[in-house]
């Protein structure tokens, strides 16, 4: 082959290259129109989900002559954005089309992308013959997770058994689909997560994170069992926990937890401390403002500003520390609550206080320092 | 003599089309992790991080010198992601223009008492303000010491689990940060995620968004347009399922605070400091037992001005280069180390002989020739196989700025598709031998010993609004 020949062919692919990549704007013009039309029923469901009668009569006789294929996408573009009376009518849709029967074959089509599908529908499905827990227990992820997140809250109840089994599932992402659908589903949730906290294990500590953020007085005495747990995580969710508990129950593990070996344990007992508010821990928290470690005296001091003027006096009286940082952290942290408009209680003398107020606070934070 | 002149020939032709067909790999490897990561986001599985309940906090980190035009915007544009947790630390590293009074002035920033733990070294700080209307905002003003400095010292001052280190002269989509934090949900070994870098050059943004996008009028910011696309296509996603991945764009990266905090943080005084991040914690994970994984996504976009003038793109590409050669040089033990795995074998090596070695054989095969044929060495059919070479390299480029236009639908209409195909010739044809010879004076200045990154002219974005906020 010559040299000319090879140019020939190097660059004629060159130019090949260069009109597949022109021609492929007109080509992506028809995916636009098929958008287009996507678009169109989609509006069309819209007005049938959200309009009055007679308009979303009009636009359900438009939506019969869409595709089915067509019509399941943009359903399934709407469904995890419906709740209320949208879900009704769209379950009326959905019996009246035959979509629920689509959607039951969906569920058990050997391509996956098919069944992703019917765990995105699932929920809007009502037939008795529907095994909803096999997607459930898919073996696909993205099904699982699918169907665990299209999960609505009654269907919860029914279903938490699976979900537990999902706690533990093998795929991140799914875990903590379980966690939101548990969470979302509030008390009615707590039995489960109660036994799942007793077996232990990950699931145990994935339902954790469930406990942690469910604020049920109920879970306290299982909290409290793993305030000693080796998995600064744990603990670290243990004191998340805590911190939305009645204080009464709460401060005494918190103060544990205060001083535990691991700073990440101590901040979030500090940012437990700071969602109760109690004013009675003000020393425990200016006792961190010399922390070891930095993170945790930032958040001691952030702390203090959000323990009203209890903290904010400590926080004043740190200005005399004898440890330099402490001193300057909270140097920091007045400037920086000064700065966000409170700076009528951090400059002048404590004024705005009630005197009586003021001279309990300025006893507390005495006994702290002595 | 002839037949060694000739062997020279050969082998910078070898050379020239080997590249390319390892450039054209990476494109279907690119092609392939698109499509793994188009699937993967048609679930939108980035947007549970706004709901999870263990979300990580975010510091973004902005380091800004002399960016009084657009560090306004910039933060503006930072301050309206809809990340629930984010802190935004923006470093002014010694700016003897505006910068910092802009900030002040715009966000209304008060002083507040300097003090922070100096983890990571950096140069002494002159004050930390923050903005009485925007609690999320932290302005650091320190003396000069260049980027890495500047980002140090962001390090130090933000408090965040994760870090987002973004150029001040960049603007990200709202919902961009999601999407980079998402890797570090679902794998607990992802130590760095990175965004891509779009040039903004011409285009028009409106309250932090593109809202029109265009290929540049002018020559030069048009080449680069096709230059970024293919870089980021063959040198970022490319790698991406291969595990070999070195960069992290500087303009728009997130990393674990903590992994960074370990490594000692941004080296100084390097220029390439983004890739010798990456490369050292890459390094140092191998070295411990525990493979970091650092993730490209192809959809969280950054906005960044291209140069406009060749003076600074000179200097730019020279630094470049600069960075590159120094971190090969910092990192040698790993090329061609199996103890590094892939990083070791693959990506370092492909550094070296691609990315470093270029200016050297293409520069030196370029005077070779034009002298061969003026004194009568070569046969003028020569220039053939040198057209043939450059043509694959053209072919490539035209491959990655379609699979670009596929996947993101960017540049749909046939006008600007020509514009840019013009453009991918003459970047292959005029735009890379030029490059060559700034390349080339950045290994010497390296070996120099320069380090300085040279002056930064800034035009300012296309605003729609109004005058007061427009660059």
């Amino acid at each position: 082959m010559t040299s000319f020949e090879v140019f020939v062919i190097a660059w004629v692919g060159v130019a090949l290259l260069a009109v597949g990549y022109l021609a492929s704007g007109p080509f992506g013009h028809f995916g636009r129109r098929r958008r287009a039309r996507f678009d169109r029923v989609l509006d069309d469901l819209a007005v049938l989900l959200f309009e009055h009668d007679d308009e979303a009569s009009l636009a359900a006789a438009r939506i019969a002559h869409a595709p089915p294929k067509l019509l399941i996408e943009a359903v399934q573009s709407l469904a995890l954005q419906l709740s209320g009376q949208p879900v009704d009518r769209m379950r009326r849709l959905f019996r009246s089309s035959g979509l629920e029967r689509r959607v039951m074959r969906l569920a058990i089509d050997r391509r996956w992308r098919r069944r992703v599908q019917a765990a995105q529908l699932h929920y809007l499905v009502r037939h008795p013959e529907f095994d909803r827990r096999a997607l459930l227990h898919d073996p696909h992820p993205l099904v699982r997770l699918r169907a665990c997140e299209s999960l609505t809250t009654d269907q919860t109840a029914d279903h938490l058994a699976d979900l537990m089994m999902r706690l533990d599932d093998v795929e991140h992402p799914v875990r903590e689909s379980a966690q939101r659908v548990l969470l979302a589903a509030g008390p009615v949730a707590v039995p489960a997560v109660a036994e799942a906290l007793s077996a232990g294990g990950e699931r145990g500590r994935s339902a954790l994170v469930v406990a942690a953020h469910l604020s049920d007085t109920t879970l306290l005495p299982m909290l409290s069992e793993y305030v000693d747990h080796e998995d600064p995580f744990v603990r670290g969710l243990v004191a998340t926990a805590f911190g939305s508990s009645p204080p009464a129950d709460a401060v005494g593990p918190l103060r544990l937890l205060l001083v535990d070996r691991d700073a990440s344990v101590r901040e979030a007992a500090l940012g437990a401390l700071a969602r109760l508010g109690a004013h009675d821990v003000v020393p425990d928290v200016m006792a961190r403002l010399a922390d070891p470690e930095w993170a945790v005296r930032r958040a001691a001091a952030q702390v203090l500003t959000e323990l009203g003027p209890a903290g904010m006096l400590a926080l004043r009286l740190q200005l005399r520390h004898e440890d330099r940082y402490a001193r300057d952290m909270a140097r920091q942290t007045l400037d920086a609550a000064a700065a966000h408009g409170a700076a009528g209680i951090v400059p002048g003398p404590v004024g705005h206080v009630e005197l009586e107020e003021f001279r309990q606070l300025e006893s507390v934070v005495a006994g702290a320092r002595s | 003599m002839t037949l060694v002149l000739h062997v020279l020939l050969r082998f910078g032709l070898a050379w020239i089309v080997l590249v390319s067909l390892a450039q054209l790999t990476l494109v279907v490897s690119a092609g392939v992790e698109l499509r793994r990561l188009r699937q993967r986001d048609r679930y939108q599985l980035w947007r549970r991080v706004m709901s999870a309940p263990m979300i990580p906090k975010v510091s973004v980190l902005v380091p800004a010198y002399r960016e009084e035009l657009s560090v306004v915007d910039t933060v503006s544009s930072l301050l309206a992601m809809s990340y629930p947790d984010l802190e935004i630390v923006v470093v002014n590293d010694g700016s003897p223009d505006e910068t910092l009074d802009r900030l002040v002035d715009h966000f209304d920033c008060r002083s507040v008492h300097p003090i922070f733990q100096k983890v990571v070294p950096c140069a002494d700080v002159r004050a930390i303000y923050r903005s009485t209307r925007e609690p999320r905002l932290v302005v650091v003003d320190k003396f000069n010491g260049g980027k890495a400095d500047a980002l140090n010292a962001g390090l130090n001052v933000a408090s965040g689990r994760l870090v987002c280190a973004i150029d001040a002269d960049t603007i990200v989509s709202p919902d961009a940060l999601q999407q980079l934090v998402a890797p570090f949900m679902y794998r607990d070994d992802t130590a760095a995620a990175g965004g891509t870098v779009r040039l903004v050059n011409d285009s028009v943004l409106r309250r932090g968004r593109i809202t029109r996008l265009e290929v540049p009028r002018k020559i030069l910011p048009g080449i680069q347009i096709v230059e970024y696309i293919r870089a980021f296509t063959i040198g970022r996603l490319g790698w991406n399922p291969l595990g070999g991945n070195l960069i992290v764009s500087g303009a728009f990266g997130v990393f674990r605070r903590d992994l960074v905090l370990e490594a000692g943080g941004y080296e100084r005084p390097t220029v390439g400091e983004d890739m010798e991040l990456i490369v050292r914690l890459r390094r140092l994970g191998y070295e411990r037992g525990e493979p970091v994984w650092i993730e490209m996504l192809p959809d969280p976009v950054a906005w960044t001005e291209a140069p406009e003038s060749l003076r600074v793109l000179a200097r730019q590409r020279n630094r470049w280069q600069r960075g590159l050669t120094d971190v090969l040089n910092r990192h040698r033990i790993m090329i061609g180390n199996p103890k590094y795995r892939l990083a070791g074998m693959l990506s370092m090596p492909y550094y070296l002989v691609v990315e470093f070695m270029a200016p050297v054989i293409e520069f030196f095969g370029l005077v070779l020739l034009a002298v061969g044929l003026a004194v009568g060495w070569y046969e003028p059919a020569v220039l053939w196989w040198v057209a043939a070479a450059y043509g694959l390299g053209v072919a490539v480029t035209i491959a990655a700025v379609w699979l670009d236009s596929q996947a993101f639908g960017v540049y749909p209409d046939a006008r600007q598709r020509l514009r840019l195909i013009g453009l991918a010739v003459l970047e292959q044809v005029v735009y890379r031998p030029m490059t060559l010879v700034w390349r080339l004076w950045g290994m010497i200045d390296f070996f120099d010993g320069k380090t300085s990154w040279g002056e930064q002219v800034r035009k300012g974005f296309t605003t729609e609004e109004p005058a007061s906020t427009a660059a």
